[in-house]
């Protein structure tokens, strides 16, 4: 199964909180048989968070879990409407969920998440992200994580 | 030419690790410097640091949220920051860099 695919990518919602997101990235997850139990995710995010702001100052969150409740290596890509405040950034538009598996995790998953994230640190990366217009645009721009 | 080298870890190893090491790299490239970061994720260590490296290096980032095997790194100029630190504030870093301020570990 591919990490992301079209309908992981949500662009343009109309989501006002943090709290809303996390709920939405679970819908979404569940909707696309991705994981099995929407509560367990949502407390394995927030257990992640507590830790430590997922936001970087970059206009991205990005919450992740390694959860029991994962079936598949996923990630959900929105991109917010309007920015909003995460934890102490208050800019924030793409959200990019990563959701990885506790067990019989594809160790090649783990290294296609490290190369999406070294890419989030490139502003030209981002700002594609900021003007792509379809999720299959937006796909192709991640293009790169789904090749083995 | 100045060399470089560091280690960044975070507790879930998944995202940020990965985003301090790109950072640290991409800012010590471009000031000129020579440079090696060993990330310690989720996929286990990658780009180890190898005695050689740790004998050449000049500085020491630490860039981690948790802990990091440190012994290896006595006598260095070392500076150690959160992996916030190293995405957010990098030039920061840099900058105790170029002036050659860190503590010896």
């Amino acid at each position: 199964m591919e990490i992301i695919t079209e309908d992981l990518i949500y662009l343009d919602i109309e989501l006002v909180s943090k709290e809303e997101i996390i709920d939405c990235l679970a819908d979404i997850l569940i909707k696309q048989n991705r994981i099995t139990d929407k509560y367990q995710l949502i407390a394995d995010i927030y257990h992640r968070e507590e830790e430590a702001s997922t936001s970087m100052g970059l206009g991205i969150a990005i919450p992740h879990t390694q959860s029991n409740s994962v079936l598949e290596a996923s990630v959900v890509l929105i991109r917010l409407k309007r920015k909003i405040e995460w934890n102490e950034d208050k800019d924030v538009q793409i959200i990019f969920g990563i959701f990885v598996p506790v067990e019989n995790i594809d160790n090649q998953h783990l290294k296609i998440l490290s190369k999406l994230a070294r890419q989030l640190t490139n502003q030209g990366f981002r700002e594609q992200l900021l003007r792509v217009q379809t999720p299959e645009e937006c796909r192709r721009q991640l293009e790169g994580l789904n090749q083995r | 030419m100045k060399k470089i080298i560091g280690v960044c870890a975070c507790p879930a190893g998944i995202a940020h690790t990965y985003m301090a090491a790109e950072n640290l790299e991409n800012l010590a490239k471009k000031r000129g410097y020579q440079v090696k970061i060993e990330t310690n994720g989720s996929s286990g260590v990658e780009n180890s640091l190898t005695d050689k490296d740790i004998i050449e290096a000049d500085y020491v980032i630490i860039a981690a949220d948790t802990r990091v095997e440190m012994e290896r790194f006595r006598g260095k100029k070392l500076i150690e920051v959160s992996v916030s630190d190293a995405i957010r504030d990098g030039e920061k870093i840099f900058s105790q860099l170029d002036a050659d301020k860190l503590d010896i570990y």
